[in-house]
């Protein structure tokens, strides 16, 4: 039954909720195809599993929340444009990662030009002082909590201290589990430059939160 | 090994299989030396407080703004379709409009359009019966158009005739005047 899904799945004269259920136990590819022949919940069940992952990737790449989520609907909408462009030989993770990376570069590019950089920091940082109240478990002490928050921020921060380059392959190692070869694919680099820029990353990681950890 | 080789193959240590001999490597180095268990007890912590931090949630206006936006792409992509139905509409109704002028120039009825017809002459008037049309010689020929020298050399040949006519003393100003009119009905 599941191979018959997999490969010849026939939708029609089936409910919206069954489709949804079908969608949910069938290969990217195979839902992208979907999608491409008319069926629009094919393209939901796709922003189902992709949203959190790539707003993940493109948040810890950029650093700005706001903006990451902009970049990931971005990145759907153009998926949307132009699945009929999807090799379907290829995975669609690498390309649909590819279009975000892409979209995250080029953010990060025009921030560098532009003067809102500063703005946005200033604007996290306030929003980080008007966060809402949160109950502690009262089992850990508040020293251990607060030293573990603050852990939390400044290894966030030493993510975004990485250069571009480095950080991209960083994120998309530690954080997303890629292959080395999927990476190379997603940042159209070579394996050996994903391998020398993932090194370097570490390095730079460990050197500035060591420190913080000892 | 040393340390900065180690440093240098981090990654391919950190990330080799579990039992593969670059992975044991990594490990033997590391059973003798303490700096780099530190260095890769540092990066291991790190990656996993990075790890640990929960994943960022997409605000409630994500869904609305890209159903919003996706909607309005289904909307250009039928007007696409219209517009090039249209504009494949109207090529082909130029191409026929063109072909339809292209066959008419080629044929027969307008082939002829602007050739010349020997048409016969037109008698208006006739001599009565029994009578020839005698044109004297002398005079100037009226079915045939004077050619521009034959009609300055009849204008200039009476030159004094013509001075006498149009001066004064000629007959046309000494008779009363004549007033015409468009309907052609002379009034004296």
């Amino acid at each position: 039954m599941k191979n018959q899904l997999r490969y010849n799945p026939d939708l029609s004269g089936v409910t919206v909720g069954e489709q949804r259920k079908m969608l949910h136990t069938l290969e990217d590819k195979t839902i992208v195809q979907l999608f491409l022949d008319g069926h629009e919940h094919a393209f939901e069940e796709l922003v189902n599993r992709y949203n959190v992952r790539l707003l993940n990737f493109v948040y810890r790449t950029v650093g700005d929340l706001e903006r990451g989520q902009d970049l990931v609907q971005e990145t759907f909408v153009r998926v949307y444009r132009h699945a009929h462009r999807f090799d379907q030989t290829k995975k669609f993770s690498t390309w649909i990662y590819t279009i975000a990376g892409n979209l995250a570069k080029n953010e990060l590019r025009n921030r560098s030009r532009s003067p809102l950089v500063f703005f946005q920091t200033i604007k996290k940082n306030w929003e980080a002082d008007h966060r809402p109240l949160e109950w502690e478990d009262a089992s850990f002490r508040p020293d251990d909590l607060y030293r573990k928050r603050h852990l939390k921020v400044l290894v966030e921060k030493a993510v975004n201290e990485l250069p571009e380059n480095h950080r991209i392959v960083f994120v998309l190692r530690e954080l997303e589990g890629k292959s080395y070869e999927d990476i190379a694919e997603i940042t159209g680099c070579r394996l050996g430059t994903v391998k020398s820029r993932l090194n370097r990353a570490r390095n730079k990681f460990a050197g500035i939160i060591a420190p913080l950890l000892s | 090994m040393k340390c900065s080789e180690f440093l240098e193959k981090f990654s391919e240590f950190q990330d080799a299989q579990k039992d593969s001999p670059k992975k044991k490597e990594g490990e033997k180095h590391l059973l003798v030396c303490e700096k780099c268990t530190h260095y890769t007890a540092v990066v291991s912590m790190g990656v996993g407080i990075l790890q640990e931090i929960p994943p960022a949630g997409l605000s409630e206006s994500f869904w609305a703004s890209l159903e919003h936006r996706i909607f309005h792409i289904r909307d250009e992509k039928i007007l696409g379709g219209t517009h090039l139905t249209l504009l494949a509409r109207s090529c082909v109704t130029v191409c026929a409009l063109l072909s339809f002028i292209v066959l008419l120039k080629n044929s027969a009825v307008f082939s002829n359009i602007g050739r010349d017809v020997d048409l016969p002459a037109i008698v208006v008037s006739s001599p009565p019966p029994g009578q020839q049309l005698i044109i004297p010689r002398s005079s100037p020929d009226i079915f045939e158009q004077p050619s521009s020298s034959k009609f300055v050399y009849w204008f200039w040949s009476d030159i004094n005739g013509l001075m006498y006519e149009y001066s004064t003393m000629g007959e046309r100003y000494r008779a009363s005047s004549v007033l015409r009119q468009a309907d052609l009905v002379e009034y004296k």
